[in-house]
């Protein structure tokens, strides 16, 4: 990291960065910058515009669903761009989405018997657990 | 949780909720929905639940009753008491 000298009466000091999150650049230059110094204006310059671009948006969150990962939030990047997502579940989606699919696959039990017509309910387990256990 | 947020099930309820069964399916079902959304809270004992089991093995085989068993089993809460606790309210 460079940091060049003040300009005019404004006194910024232009930071240059190598890769980092956006937030660590600033609180990184916010350190650098020498004591008397804090209440003046302090501009970042990145060296490449994606630090910037992709360091203000490091981690994003997103729902999936019909097949399409769906932002939460403000996506700063130009249209068309290709970016690479490894999901990574909170815990608690985890439990919930698991208790989602169990409870899915207890409502698709619904009718999903197919009963003899005009066997009493008595009858029918009798039979069943004979079927089961034999006659006594 | 009040007492009267517990409703006691009878086989013939599970059966006709499972079977579909004409007209009381709609009933039975309103019944376990409620379950599901936490509203109530419903039980019935280990012996309903086995023979819920041995009639759908009978009827549908043994992987289907395997299927059926495997989501309720996972929902359900045995106690010491006599009674298995289904869709037991967080």
């Amino acid at each position: 990291m460079t940091r060049k000298g003040s300009t005019g009466g404004k006194r910024a000091h232009n930071l240059d960065i190598g890769m980092s999150s956006y937030v660590a650049l600033k609180s990184v230059a916010q350190r650098r910058v020498p004591e008397g110094l804090s209440q003046q204006v302090v501009s970042i310059r990145a060296m490449r515009s994606r630090v910037l671009l992709f360091g203000a948006m490091s981690t994003m969150t997103a729902i999936y669903e019909n097949g399409v990962f769906r932002p939460l939030g403000i996506v700063r990047l130009p249209e068309h761009t290709r970016v690479e997502a490894v999901p990574e579940i909170p815990e608690a989606s985890v439990i919930e989405l698991e208790k989602t699919e169990v409870l899915a696959e207890v409502r698709a039990l619904r009718g999903s018997l197919t009963l003899p017509a005009g066997t009493s309910d008595t009858d029918l387990i009798t039979s069943a657990r004979m079927d089961k256990y034999g006659h006594l | 949780m009040a007492t009267s947020d517990l409703l006691w099930l009878d086989s013939d309820i599970l059966l006709d909720w499972l079977g579909g069964r004409q007209p009381w399916d709609a009933p039975a079902s309103e019944l376990i929905e409620r379950a599901i959304s936490g509203e109530w809270q419903l039980a019935f004992s280990p012996l309903t639940l086995a023979n819920i089991f041995y009639v759908y093995r009978k009827q549908a085989g043994t992987e289907k009753a395997l299927e059926c068993h495997r989501p309720v089993s996972r929902i359900t809460h045995s106690s010491a008491s006599p009674q298995t606790f289904l869709f037991r309210k967080r």
